[in-house]
């Protein structure tokens, strides 16, 4: 194919690629303004940096205190005693059979109690 | 002063202040050429149309990092986000969709003959330039339709200015030997 043909060819091509712009599509990028946020660019401003950082500080430092104050509430060696007890927990029932909460070192008291008991008889 | 006068780097500063009046003008300027150009990377009108949305888009989100000391220019970068969306479009794109819709050719003194025949040539021409590599694709579609120079051509795909007319050389040559090869194919066919 010589130039002058590969040029009709690209002029033909040019000519049935190159649309105009629909009103709905010129509607759609005229409205990006009113519907697109701007980034925001870096600024030097102290106002800005003022008004960036207020918020967030207030922010942290509440849930900070927040924090200390929750973290100090009990004591955790009451907290341990309590666990303690419910370790040891027994239940006896009516017919004298024996339910145990299912903690292994708990089971394993009952145990030596009832052998020794066993051993007296 | 008139508008013209004002360069598209100025209405990206005055966009990236938030002036929409310059956004306006910059649309004016810019969208139809760029419309046609992506229109002729995906050979398809509405997924030209959502790329044209997507670089305004980025235009006005964009605009307030435009830094005049870079002294890039605007179509360059332009070009650039276009070219890059369409590829985008182009990789996401499903197999079945990949159809030519073609605009109706104006032409009221034509006849349908002609009309058809344009129409046959403009498809040939797409489907020649989408098996050319790339960025001989790219230089052709750039210098020859968008009316670049190819010092602007080559800056906009950051190449050199001798990489950029080897491409524009190889991609003709390419382009010519498709075309052929179609045309062969078609005559032998009808013979």
């Amino acid at each position: 194919m010589n130039e002058e043909k590969l040029n009709e060819y690209l002029n033909d091509f040019g000519k049935a690629h190159s649309p105009e712009p629909s009103r709905a599509l010129i509607d759609s990028i005229m409205r990006v303004p009113h519907e697109i946020e701007k980034e925001t660019s870096f600024s030097w401003n102290m106002k800005d940096w003022f008004l960036f950082l207020v918020p967030r500080l207030s922010g942290l430092t509440a849930a900070c205190i927040m924090g200390i104050y929750l973290g100090g509430a009990g004591s955790s060696a009451l907290a341990e005693d309590e666990i303690a007890v419910i370790e040891q927990e027994v239940i006896f029932m009516a017919d004298a059979g024996i339910v145990l909460d299912e903690n292994v070192e708990t089971l394993l008291d009952v145990e030596e109690f009832i052998f020794v008991e066993e051993q007296a008889q | 002063m008139g508008t013209d006068a004002i360069t598209d780097e100025d209405l990206m500063l005055r966009i990236g202040e938030g002036d929409q009046t310059a956004y306006g003008m910059l649309v004016d300027r810019h969208l139809s050429l760029n419309l046609g150009y992506a229109t002729k990377l995906l050979g398809n009108v509405a997924e030209a149309e959502e790329v044209m949305q997507e670089a305004f888009i980025r235009v006005w989100k964009h605009a307030s990092r435009w830094d005049p000391a870079r002294k890039t220019k605007f179509t360059t970068w332009f070009y650039r986000v276009v070219t890059n969306l369409c590829y985008d479009v182009g990789r996401k794109r499903k197999p079945q969709a990949n159809v030519e819709i073609l605009e109706t050719i104006e032409s009221d003194e034509a006849s349908a003959d002609n009309v058809i025949a344009v129409d046959q040539r403009s498809r040939q021409v797409k489907k020649a330039l989408d098996e050319l590599p790339q960025r001989q694709c790219k230089a052709i579609l750039l210098c020859y339709f968008q009316g670049l120079s190819n010092r602007e051509a080559a800056e906009v795909m950051e190449v050199s200015l001798n990489a950029l007319e080897s491409y524009l050389v190889r991609g003709r040559r390419n382009l010519a030997d498709i075309l052929r090869e179609d045309k062969d194919n078609l005559l032998k066919e009808i013979g």
